[in-house]
């Protein structure tokens, strides 16, 4: 019988057999603790191969069959270069440059498609990032993919405030709702209460 | 390659490491990051015109990699036997329960600030494990040890690392492994 840390350093190297996957398998069931430690060690694991130095035959190897103009590797290169030239225009922009990241980076959806959308704020495309707030539009329909997972479909007339990744309080609107297992626990507010889902589909009206 | 193209191809290198960490919370399998993580670049590149690249990229970049990690993974635990599979999907649920992808852009910059922290036998074992890719039960032939005490001892130095960039990112100073 091994010890965790020897099945979880076998699993991490793909040497597992199946008598070690079925032992580890039952500790982490027996031992809930356990699958933390285990995600733990698979981060730093990972994080420690990608600080190995790069060498000439190292350099990516890629699993799929990459029939493209361009590899990744050279690619690398070139927007490396075009990254230094890059710089010298961004300082000068910097502070406005600054407000635009610290915005983005409280987006906690994105808008995925939209059919006839008329809004009632400044209109919104297709792929931009949603941060906290209301949205209201007048008529159509809006896909908004949260960024825990879980997909939403509005018909407006609609008021939706974006709360968090997990969290939206919808005052108006048909909405249906698609939640996948890691998205389970996403809220939905309205006037009537709080929907929470457990893993299904639900729709409010 | 084009200009729009070198755009693109820039916007994904700044979030690379943004790209990994949602990798390996959707696809926790050995060696599997770095195959999501290539296959979301080629995909990202070859459909470079339609994004709208003047906004965060992290959203659609989160999406597209969840997509192609969840492909990948069940590429990748098909071909295993099924007691290999029932305990993957097991880490996989684990995984994505955590409620936000691991802070990998974050963490990975510490972590080699920590590695020169280590003492030197625990450098040479990340060396020799990590860099020259050799095996722990050949590592153990070649310091003369138990293939298992090689496996505690890899375990050993991966908590000090993450204890130490814990340590560092909470007081934004200097910490020791």
């Amino acid at each position: 019988m091994l010890d965790s840390d020897t099945l979880i350093q076998h699993y991490l190297e793909g040497t597992l057999s199946d008598a070690e996957a079925e032992q580890l398998h039952a500790l982490l069931k027996a031992q809930p603790e356990l699958g933390e430690r285990l995600i733990q060690h698979f981060e730093m694991d990972a994080m420690l191969r990608a600080t190995k130095p790069l060498a000439a035959n190292n350099i990516i190897r890629p699993a799929l069959l990459p029939k493209r103009r361009f590899t990744f590797a050279t690619v690398t290169s070139v927007a490396a270069l075009a990254a230094c030239i890059t710089l010298l225009g961004t300082w000068i922009v910097l502070p406005w440059l600054k407000s635009d990241v610290e915005e983005t980076t409280a987006s906690v959806a994105v808008l995925t498609r939209g059919v006839n959308l008329e809004w009632e704020s400044a209109p919104i495309t297709p792929g931009t990032p949603l941060s906290p707030g209301l949205l209201k539009w007048k008529s159509g329909i809006a896909q908004i993919e949260f960024y825990q997972g879980a997909r939403i479909l509005i018909e407006g007339p609609a008021e939706l405030q974006l709360v968090s990744s997990g969290e939206a309080t919808c005052t108006r609107g048909k909405l249906s709702a698609n939640v996948p297992p890691q998205a389970k626990g996403f809220r939905i507010n309205t006037p009537k209460g709080t929907i929470v889902d457990l893993g299904t589909e639900l729709a409010l009206m | 390659m084009n200009l729009a193209e070198t755009h693109a191809a820039q916007v994904f290198l700044s979030h690379h490491d943004f790209v990994k960490g949602v990798a390996l919370k959707y696809a926790p399998w050995p060696g599997l990051m770095d195959d999501i993580t290539q296959q979301v670049f080629l995909e990202f590149m070859a459909k470079e015109s339609k994004w709208d690249l003047s906004n965060d990229a992290r959203p659609l970049l989160a999406t597209m990699t969840r997509h192609i990690a969840m492909r990948l993974w069940r590429e990748r635990t098909r071909q295993q036997p099924e007691v290999v599979q029932k305990l993957a999907d097991h880490i996989r649920l684990l995984a994505e329960e955590r409620e936000k992808p691991p802070r990998y852009e974050d963490k990975i910059s510490v972590l080699r600030s920590c590695l020169q922290k280590l003492p030197e036998k625990s450098r040479e074992l990340v060396e020799l494990y990590y860099y020259n890719e050799i095996g722990t039960p050949e590592i153990a032939e070649q310091i003369n040890m138990k293939a298992d005490t090689v496996c505690r001892a890899l375990s050993r130095v991966r908590e000090k690392l993450r204890e130490c960039i814990q340590q560092s990112m909470n007081q934004g100073g200097h910490a020791h492994a």
